[in-house]
């Protein structure tokens, strides 16, 4: 037995049932879950049919009414050719069917939840889509949360989701293309965009970038983020990451191109400027008071998550006269007896911090207060007690490390970049940590997405562009769009 | 494989020619000097450095102050000396005030702002004060600050801002004077608790 | 529309839709770029150790002849930038002056990189080898010109801001210690009074300011724009606050006699009881001026060296 549904490329329905059902036996011969059904209509001696489908992947009861009983109900056509024909058009109940005679089309249909009618005496088979899996449920994503605004968000099957894209987006613009990724899984990606909007170009390199993937198997959008995103080996995101149909739905409004994958709800969205890590779904939802404070205090936190550790062992190491005198003081003597250098001290207390939240995050509940208790008491008095870490060191790491939960979308891009920026502080003060953080921004701004720059809102650098990056201004003000579109125009007739 | 070729040797020659070690730490084993004093002693100069003990464990009952002096012909071998005595090394960029005693020449005032404005970690902020005897005034015991020299520093800029007499006693101001050689300068006299406008020279 | 630039790396501004928003899309970035070219080193060691009471009339007399230099040798630099048809002897003068160009932007990159090296080494890290300073300045200085021309503008744009920021603040922080009477002229200089008034700031003030017209040639392409001349302006305004700042400070005398007198000045100021020392600010304007400046020069440098390439390639096809 091949491996991929594309080795039965160029094997065709024979006609003859015998040898078309024995040759779909012999390609799922270890497979239990395959049903093959064989129909004789009452009316018509002459009609014999073959079902094959997969157990557990149909609708049994749409199964029945909607295919079984009108075949057994079927009267004699005129030609065996006008057999699949007639069936397609005027015996089957089913909203779906297609007609197919490659065996690879048919087995894609089969392992998707499509029942197969085979007829005897003709070399078209049908296939019905009476697609019956059990999904999840539309339910709140954990991670985006909001207090105001939908709730909804997407689950696994790739149909669905759009189903609910579309109803968000109600307009013939809305396209949905379809590719197969995946030698062994052929998972099926859809690219979403809105006609209009979008540029071609983008929307070709993305096509392009998928369609150059070569991988067995395709199980998570993540698959596809890796092959095709820019700045392969950044820290940074380069392509966006949402479950929610909203979120979706308004970067398709701003031009971006969605891709959704079938089996994931975690749905991609290109291009990913800088400023959208900081940007939170409900910032759209909230008044753009609230919500500018909001994404100014994510900007903020980025840069003491990343800093704030890296200038406290510049100034305590290297240049302790630019601390306050007071300060200077107390540092030097809660610092007393402490037989580590701070920067041991800080890396010690990073991957510290980084045990306790990853462990909490994949723990059984019923540990959490357990796991408080140690990450409480243990690190947070006991260490500083026996004088293995200084109180200002623990009081930097966790300002760092609650700044850096701020902005779930850095989560990556922070642990190292504090890092590096401690290790330069470490070895140059503040000359390492300014080299440091200049590169960094440099290295963010020479990023791009999809060839659309990474901070393209710098280009021009005016009201409209910075509208929604540092703060977001009201709806009113919201005139054009981002500059990578192109219909830049928000407002007005026909846009 | 290049960007690894061209960053390897990068790293190897910063390991090298930093230090990661834990020596780096050593600015938390020095101490903090709070205030400097200066008095003619012979022909000499002594030197009186309040240094601000930040290890608990190198003080006795619980005092914090501690007082190196050191005399010598030049500013230099004074403070050479006085900072023999001491068992870390001296930080001087948090010092608040220099002291100036009675006694004192303005040729020996000349030596002691040179060889301040060569120390390049004195800020150029710091005040200077004059006084009777500079080690018998940082002998005393601070009433608000940790150190004596910051009590002076809030001394002085409390007193300035109640009189509304602004001196021109920064260490940058005296500088100025020195080059455009104007012995005027305007350093407050401090004794019997506050400061007046009495003049050394 | 695509634009290649004869730069580090390729210089491209793609088209995303209305051609007439291109005119003005590096505008502000490049008019930043000039402005902390000018700042570049010159912040850093003015006012020297020859300053006198007339050096910031000195400074003045050299801000106005480097904005008179950047207006004149605009239709200059356009000119020669152009790709035009000409004779022998038209090519080998525009070989010429790009070879000098060439070497001037190299002369004046290497004067910033010393220059901030020597600080860096002196304040910031006395205790640390210069050749490892030196080494991961030049480090971060080849990793800059490594990036598009765009993107350097980018990043001088939010320097600037900061910069600027940071400039001003600190000027009107250090008011209240200002001593008016540091700035007064008793009487106006003769000639040779005005002209070692004039003298330090001729190299790193007035001259550089002549690269700056073949900068705004090769970023703005046939382009009409006055982000050079804003630029440069600005530039001038914030290195005159930034040079006045320690003159009023501490006088002129002692101001030529500190090595670093803005970072000196500085450094006395003090907000509250918590931020006492804002020496680091001044780290980062100098370091943001002096790469920026670097990154200009090298730009500029291999612009001229591919010009010079491509005549003589049109001279050897021809």
């Amino acid at each position: 037995m091949a491996g991929q549904t594309s080795d039965y490329s160029n094997i065709f329905i024979s006609g003859e049932l015998e040898k078309d059902i024995a040759l779909f036996k012999e390609i799922f011969k270890k497979d239990s879950v395959l049903r093959i059904k064989r129909i004789r209509a009452r009316k018509s001696e002459s009609f014999d049919c073959a079902l094959i489908y997969m157990d557990g992947m149909t609708d049994s009861d749409q199964l029945n009414e909607a295919v079984i009983k009108p075949i057994l109900t079927v009267e004699t056509p005129n030609s065996s050719d006008g057999f699949a024909e007639y069936i397609e058009k005027q015996v089957l109940f089913a909203r779906d069917v297609k007609k197919k005679q490659e065996v690879a089309q048919i087995l894609q249909g089969i392992l998707y939840g499509e029942a197969l009618i085979l007829i005897d005496g003709s070399t078209t088979a049908l296939t019905v889509d009476v697609k019956g899996w059990r999904t999840r449920g539309i339910n709140e994503p954990q991670d985006e949360r909001v207090l105001q605004g939908p709730r909804e968000g997407f689950e696994e099957a790739a149909l669905l989701n759009l189903a609910m894209l579309r109803r968000k987006l109600q307009t013939p613009d809305l396209c949905t293309e379809m590719l197969r990724v995946g030698r062994r899984t052929g998972t099926l990606v859809y690219i979403c965009y809105l006609d209009t909007l979008a540029d071609p170009k983008t929307v070709e390199e993305v096509k392009k970038r998928i369609e150059k993937i070569d991988i067995d198997g395709i199980l998570d959008s993540n698959y596809i983020t890796e092959f095709i995103r820019d700045g392969q080996y950044s820290v940074f995101k380069t392509t966006g990451t949402t479950e929610r149909p909203d979120t979706v739905a308004a970067k398709l409004l701003e031009g971006r191109i969605a891709i959704v994958v079938d089996g994931t709800p975690v749905v991609v969205t290109v291009p990913y400027l800088f400023s959208e890590n900081f940007q939170s779904d409900e910032d759209y939802y909230l008044n753009f008071a609230v919500a500018s404070v909001g994404r100014m205090l994510r900007f903020v936190c980025f840069f003491l998550a990343i800093g704030i550790p890296a200038i406290f062992i510049a100034l305590s190491s290297f240049h302790t006269e630019l601390l306050p005198t007071s300060l200077a003081i107390s540092v030097a003597q809660l610092r007393g007896g402490v037989p580590f250098s701070p920067f041991t001290e800080c890396l010690i207390m990073i991957f510290v911090f980084e045990i306790l939240k990853e462990a909490g995050a994949r723990m059984p509940q019923s540990l959490g207060h357990a796991l408080s208790i140690v990450g409480g008491l243990v690190v947070g008095q006991a260490a500083v007690e026996a004088r293995i870490i200084s109180t200002p060191m623990l009081i930097v790491i966790a300002l760092s490390g609650i700044s850096g939960l701020m902005i779930p979308k850095l989560k990556g891009a922070v642990f190292y970049l504090r890092l590096i920026l401690v290790f330069l502080s470490a070895l140059l003060g503040l000359y390492g940590f300014m080299i440091g953080i200049t590169l960094t921004i440099m290295h963010i701004i020479s990023l791009t997405s999809m060839d659309v720059d990474y901070t393209v809102s710098l280009r021009k650098a005016d009201f409209q562009s910075l509208k929604d990056t540092f703060w977001r201004s009201p709806w009113k003000t919201m005139r054009l769009r981002p500059y990578f579109n192109r219909n830049l125009v928000r407002k007005g007739r026909n846009k | 494989m290049k960007k690894l070729i061209f960053i390897l040797p990068l790293f190897v020659f910063l390991l090298s020619g930093c230090s990661l070690s834990d020596a780096v730490s050593g600015k938390s084993e020095e101490y903090l000097i709070s205030a400097m004093g200066f008095d003619k002693s012979g022909q000499g100069i002594e030197i009186s450095v309040e240094a601000v003990s930040v290890n608990t464990e190198d003080t006795e009952d619980d005092k914090r102050l501690i007082i190196f002096d050191g005399s010598g012909n030049t500013v230099k071998q004074a403070f050479s000396n006085a900072e023999k005595k001491s068992t870390q090394a001296f930080d001087l960029s948090h010092c608040g005030i220099i002291a100036v005693g009675e006694g004192l020449t303005l040729k020996d005032f000349a030596e002691i702002c040179e060889y301040c404005y060569n120390r390049d970690e004195i800020n150029l902020s710091v005040y200077f004060v004059a006084c009777e005897n500079a080690k018998e005034m940082l002998k005393k015991e601070p009433q608000s600050s940790v150190a004596v020299g910051y009590d002076l520093m809030s001394m002085l800029e409390c007193q300035s801002r109640l009189s509304g007499r602004e001196y021109k006693n920064r260490f940058y101001e005296i500088e100025a004077q020195i080059l455009k050689k104007d012995n005027k300068y305007d350093i407050p006299f401090f004794g019997d608790g506050y400061f007046s406008d009495k003049k050394l020279w | 529309m695509t634009f290649h630039f004869s730069a580090t790396g390729i210089f491209q501004i793609k088209s995303y839709g209305d051609s007439v928003k291109q005119k003005t899309v590096f505008y502000k970035s490049s008019a930043a770029a000039c402005a902390l070219f000018v700042l570049g080193n010159a912040v850093m060691v003015f006012p020297t150790k020859t300053a006198d009471e007339y050096t910031f009339l000195g400074f003045l007399v050299s801000a106005v002849c480097g904005i008179g230099l950047c207006i004149a040798f605009i239709p200059i630099a356009d000119a020669l930038i152009r790709e035009t048809s000409g004779g022998v002897f038209i090519k080998i003068v525009k070989a010429l002056v790009f070879l000098i160009l060439a070497v001037a932007a190299l002369h004046t990159a290497a004067d910033a990189f010393s220059d901030f090296s020597d600080f860096s080494s002196e304040v910031i890290l006395p205790d640390t080898a210069k050749a490892v300073i030196t080494a991961v300045f030049g480090f971060a200085v080849i990793f800059f010109a490594l990036k598009r021309q765009e993107d350097t503008l980018k990043s001088a744009l939010i320097g600037f801001v900061f910069t600027a920021v940071a400039a001003v603040f600190f000027f009107f922080a250090m008011s209240e210690n200002y001593n008016v009477s540091n700035i007064y002229i008793s009487r106006l200089p003769d000639f040779g009074e005005f002209k070692n008034a004039v003298k330090p700031y001729f190299i790193k003030v007035t001259l550089p300011a002549l690269l700056l017209p073949f900068y705004r040639g090769l970023v703005f392409g046939n382009k009409r724009s006055t982000a050079c001349f804003t630029g440069t302006a600005i530039g001038y305004i914030l290195l005159g606050l930034c040079i006045l700042s320690p003159v009023m400070l501490f006088g002129t005398q002692l101001a030529g006699k500190l090595s670093y007198p803005y970072a000196s000045a500085v450094s006395t100021v003090s907000v509250g009881k918590l931020f006492t020392r804002m020496d680091g600010f001044s780290y980062f304007i100098y370091f943001i001026a002096a790469i920026t400046k670097i990154n200009i020069c090298i730009f500029i440098a291999v612009s001229a060296l591919k010009k010079i390439r491509n005549l003589m390639n049109k001279k050897a096809t021809a």
